[in-house]
């Protein structure tokens, strides 16, 4: 649906982005995550058209956005970082207002702003003036207004800043039955759990250049992480250190040991010396690597929330 | 351009509208304001009388001679608001005082001192037409009263006469102070004074306006430019808080084009310029009584060129900041000079050429002048191609501008 | 002080309005107008017309006026453009007409466009006109006689003049007693003028503006200030300062008395840049003090009791500016309270800021001492008085209901 191939853009002396290269099939949610400053947005305003690459080339459904922004824009359908709505305007006359700029009018018009309102449980508040809503319900509102004209493509710039899970979670859920029911979402974040809970692949973005990308599993893999197991049970540190050798353990005292594996069957090898060795294991937990692990080792700093 | 940029331009421009129109705040100060403002202003340059305030004087006469009341007679020929000073509370504005004795005195020849007493603060001008009508009543009666003067000398009686340009005697001296002589003398000054005069004066104003031009024919137009600039100022910090906010930027990546985006906000100023200029002047009309000339055409023209400059000026206002508060304060700062220096405040008239000629620097100023031109003096649309020429020159400079400057984002 | 720039604003706006004000009309004295341009269109080329002609192109008229001989059709086109303030017509055989003593008509044409200046002709003109026409009736004889000479074709003799003159002599001998004021005074004089109109100081343009725009800003100031409090209370950061260890008594207390400091610091620099920037005299020390303590206790106070009434941020945008606005139109802030009528001018005594910017006015333009504005003070710390404490009350009833 949508190719992205080495583009660059440059502010003055800051590389804002720095030779991105991806692809996004038609109803995969991507997901581009990140620290404040690394190159999401800048990328987001490309492929929106607003900002022209430097250099590189973004295709979407084969069209060079370069050359026919304004068809492909009809398509895209962008949820910025901001609340962009006006404030003044009640939540139904804006998304009559963003409809109309993608070229719907009269009842297909009025029909779609009342289907959105409904879809985010704002039909009975639809009159009341933004600046009179919640946090949640303005960023609400303002994702209807980028979903209203049924785009293709979606592209969704950290949507849930700074809004209660509630909102969240219906926010994500709008954004996941889009992407089932076909729609492509490139989505940006600095929430972890948000990147992994939602997105199908995952790219990891720092200072304007893809680090890593793939789905959770192949970034886990790509980053040669491994699962934390973690022990329980009536056995001594020393038995266990024995048990134990070869593998690198976490932290170990009496009746509790936390150590890594890299492969699933080492854990049932270590079980089974336990078990011969006639100490009973009350508790086993088996952590997979998480994407914030994935990050710091990929990045070399955490990403915080 | 295709249907669907226009449909798009009209959107943009429809929601700028309906937005503005929305604002409590914005309804009264692109409204009610400026009737205020017609009103307070057309009254002091003279409300509907034609320029001087019409001055209300209390008479207080303390004279019981017929030459006061000959006075009081004449000054009710002038434009004046006579009030009796037994009629009056207290502390009135202005008080001619008719000294005690006033017509003996004359009669006698002797002093007599007249003293028009004004109130602190009282109004300037209506104070020096009262004063020059007073000045007029009073050539009247004295020049009635030398009319019998030179008579009765021509008559030769001793009690009464001019010897080496000197005058012995007078009327009093003549009728020995007897009632009934005094009354003849009073017959005969009421009867010059009702003669037709020989010379009169008729006074017209220039042009083909039908309607005499009143304090608010100077108010209504001054206001008017002054709070359309105004408000197209402050709508210049909408498109700054529009691009704070991200509202723009989401605009732009619609399919609306850059040049959609500027002339559908340039069209959605130019009808709130237009309705407010249309409310302004119907209340012009029908609320202070104004004439709006001859040629609708031409005003219309007129006016949509000025709002075309003013809502260019607006864009241009947004694009070149970024910052809302410093775009408030220099809306502020702007619209007060471009209003003052282009002659809203005040009429130009009375300001010095080197500012009459700013004013014509002025986009404020032409829209002042042009309007005067087809209001005022009653004129077409060809007397005011300049004008319209020129507001649709500054109008597209500040386009240019401002599309070159006007930057979506932050 | 959340709003710096705002305020930084607000004081500029005074001092923009009468640096204006004072560039435009600078140099000029407290009434006087530029020279007016006047056509005169002279059709009867007589004695009499030449005679208003020569009466207005001499002494304190030519001053006045900048008298332009032209004819008939330059003078319309003329008009028609807008370039002079009035034309003054003279008839064919106006000079004939009236030593026949026939009705004749003066025409004045003037410029729609302009405001003053065409009246101030139309007023020496309808003068001379009653002059000239009274004239026509008091020398009746000498001009019957000139009428005959004149009908007769040829120069009057030696002995003819005399006849005329000598006819004339009674006249002129008897008027000369009115014109010379020997006979009749006239006089104008201003009542309640502490200073009896008897100025210690000369004439400033500055001075005369900027008390009225400087009370006009300083209301501004107190507004924006006090706004603050709104604008937290719908923030919530109000409430989370009242959950503190604090009453609302303590907020209202404090902000109120930021308003008073803030607006005073602006008044001082608004005053000393008048002083130093514009050269206003700004008067005697003690009278100065006593009225801008009134006038920043007075400003304060009214915000504070209008605050009392206002509940959110879009009501004090739409009805604060308003209420000062009309304060200000009606106590001659924003046009010279002189310039209002009688009508508004005695509605005008009922504005705070009337009696706040004359007060100024009077220490600045008169040396007014504290004797000379003592109604002034009684007025202005009687308001600041009867609002600073029901507006208090009123603003601490509002945090406490959490309004």
């Amino acid at each position: 649906m949508i190719e992205v191939s080495e583009i660059r853009k440059t502010f003055g002396s800051v590389k804002a982005v720095d030779g991105i290269n991806f692809h996004v099939k038609k109803g995969e949610i991507y997901g581009l995550l990140g620290p404040n400053g690394a190159g999401k947005t800048t990328t987001i305003s490309m492929i929106s058209g607003l900002l022209k690459p430097d250099s590189g080339s973004i295709t979407v459904a084969g069209i060079d956005i370069g050359g026919k922004s304004g068809q492909i824009r009809k398509r895209l359908g962008v949820i910025p970082q901001e609340i962009a709505l006006y404030d003044e305007l009640s939540g139904r006359e804006n998304l009559h207002f963003w409809g109309s700029l993608y070229g719907l009018s009269g009842k297909k018009l009025r029909e779609a702003a009342d289907r959105m309102l409904e879809l985010v449980n704002l039909t009975e508040r639809a009159n009341d003036n933004v600046r009179d809503y919640s946090g949640g319900m303005k960023r609400r509102v303002n994702l209807c207004a980028g979903l209203i004209h049924d785009p293709d493509l979606i592209l969704l710039d950290e949507p849930t800043l700074g809004i209660d899970p509630q909102a969240r979670a219906s926010i994500l859920k709008i954004i996941r039955d889009e992407a089932t029911s076909g729609k492509t979402v490139i989505y940006t974040t600095h929430y972890l759990e948000e990147a992994e809970n939602l997105c199908d692949r995952i790219a990891i973005i720092d200072r304007g250049t893809i680090h890593a990308e793939g789905t959770l599993r192949e970034l886990t893999e790509l980053a040669g992480e491994e699962d934390v197991v973690t022990l329980t049970g009536n056995f001594k540190s020393g038995v266990t250190k024995e048990i134990l050798s070869g593998l690198r353990i976490d932290h170990l005292e009496d009746g509790m040991v936390r150590f890594y594996v890299s492969e699933r069957e080492t854990i049932g090898m270590v079980l089974n010396k336990f078990f011969n060795s006639g100490v009973s294991i009350e508790n086993v937990s088996i952590k997979e690597p998480s994407l914030e692990s994935v990050f710091l080792r990929i990045t070399g700093y955490e990403l915080r929330d | 351009m295709s249907s669907g940029s226009g449909r798009r331009i009209f959107n943009i421009a429809a929601g700028d509208v309906r937005i503005t129109l929305k604002e409590r705040s914005i309804m009264i100060w692109a409204f009610l304001m400026p009737l205020a403002f017609m009103f307070f202003f057309g009254v002091s340059f003279g409300g509907g009388s034609g320029g001087v305030p019409k001055a209300t004087i209390t008479i207080e006469n303390r004279d019981s001679g017929f030459l006061s009341r000959d006075l009081i007679e004449a000054l009710r020929c002038e434009n004046l608001y006579l009030v009796d000073s037994l009629g009056e509370g207290e502390n009135p504005v202005r008080t001619l005082i008719i000294p005690e004795g006033f017509t003996r005195d004359i009669l006698s020849r002797e002093k007599a001192e007249l003293v028009l007493s004004k109130e602190k603060n009282s109004n300037f001008d209506a104070g020096q037409a009262a004063s020059m009508a007073v000045f007029r009543g009073l050539a009247k009666v004295c020049s009635g009263l030398l009319e019998i003067e030179i008579e009765e000398v021509q008559r030769g009686d001793k009690r009464f006469i001019i010897q080496s340009d000197s005058v012995s005697g007078s009327l009093w001296s003549l009728s020995g102070g007897r009632p009934q002589r005094v009354i003849e003398y009073g017959t005969r000054i009421d009867t010059i004074l009702a003669r037709e005069p020989l010379i009169t004066l008729k006074d017209e104003f220039a042009g083909k306006g039908k309607e005499i031009p009143g304090g608010f024919q100077s108010s209504v137009p001054g206001s008017l430019v002054m709070f359309v600039l105004m408000g197209m100022v402050f709508s210049g910090t909408a498109i700054v808080a529009e691009r704070t906010s991200g509202v723009l930027k989401r605009i732009a990546v619609s399919p609306a084009g850059k040049m959609e985006i500027v002339t559908g906000k340039l069209l959605g100023r130019m009808v709130i310029a237009g309705v407010q200029i249309v409310f302004l002047l119907i209340a012009g009309r029908f609320l202070f009584g104004i004439t709006l000339g001859n040629s609708y055409i031409g005003l219309i023209f007129l006016m949509v060129a000025f709002a075309f400059c003013t809502g260019s000026f607006a864009l241009l206002f947004g694009s070149l900041f970024s910052d809302p508060d410093q775009v408030t304060g220099f809306a502020v700062l702007t619209s007060l000079a471009m209003s003052s220096l282009g002659g809203c405040w005040w009429p130009l008239e009375v300001v010095s050429k080197p500012f009459r000629i700013i004013a014509f620097c002025l986009p404020t100023g032409w829209a002042i002048n042009g309007l005067h031109k087809i209001i005022s003096f009653g004129y077409g649309l060809s007397s005011i191609i300049q004008h319209i020429s020129v507001l649709i020159i500054f109008g597209s400079i500040f386009l240019v501008i401002a599309s070159k400057k006007l930057k979506i984002t932050m | 002080m959340k709003n710096p720039i705002a305020i930084f604003l607000m004081m500029l706006v005074p001092l923009i309005m009468t640096l204006l004000v004072g560039l435009v009309f600078g140099g000029q004295s407290e009434q006087k107008l530029p020279v007016i341009k006047v056509l005169f269109v002279d059709n009867d080329g007589g004695i009499i017309s030449g005679f208003l002609k020569n009466g207005m192109q001499q002494d304190t008229l030519a001053k006045m006026i900048d008298l332009k001989i032209v004819d008939a059709d330059a003078g319309k086109k003329l008009m028609e453009d807008g370039k002079a303030s009035a034309l003054i017509e003279i008839p064919e055989n106006f000079s004939r007409d009236f030593f026949d003593r026939k009705p004749v008509e003066i025409r004045l044409v003037k410029n729609p466009s302009e405001t003053f200046l065409p009246v101030i002709v139309e007023e020496m003109v309808k003068t001379m006109v009653v002059l000239l026409d009274r004239a026509a009736f008091v020398f009746a004889g000498p001009l019957d006689m000139a009428r005959v000479l004149f009908d007769s074709g040829r120069w009057p003799t030696g002995d003819e003049i005399k006849k005329i003159l000598e006819d004339s002599k009674n006249g002129i001998t008897l008027a000369g007693g009115y014109f010379s004021g020997s006979l009749i005074t006239f006089k104008t004089e201003t009542v309640s003028d502490p200073t009896d109109g008897k100025r210690d100081v000369e004439f400033n343009i500055f001075a005369f503006v900027i008390p009225g725009s400087m009370i006009f800003g300083l209301l501004f100031i107190s507004e924006i200030t006090l706004r603050d409090l709104v604008r937290e209370r719908g923030a919530g950061t109000l409430q989370r300062i009242l959950v503190a260890p604090l009453r609302g008594v303590h907020v209202v207390t404090g902000k109120v008395m930021v308003t008073f400091c803030i607006t005073a610091v602006t008044c001082i620099i608004i005053l000393v840049i008048s002083a130093i920037g514009f050269g206003v005299n700004i008067g005697r020390p003690l009278p100065l003090i006593v009225h801008f303590i009134g006038v920043i206790l007075m400003c304060t106070g009214l915000m504070s009791f209008f605050y009392g009434f206002i509940n959110s941020e879009r009501t004090a945008d739409a009805v604060m500016s308003v209420v000062i606005i009309i304060m200000a139109l009606f106590g001659g802030s924003l046009i010279p309270f002189e310039q209002l009528n009688d009508t508004l001018q005695a509605i005008g005594r009922f504005s705070p800021v009337y009696w706040a910017g004359d007060g100024f006015k009077q220490i600045f333009l008169m040396n007014a001492g504290l004797a000379d504005i003592a109604m002034h003070l009684v007025i202005v710390y009687s308001i600041a008085v009867a609002t600073l404490l029901p507006g208090g009350i009123l603003l601490e009833k509002k945090l406490g209901r959490g309004d």
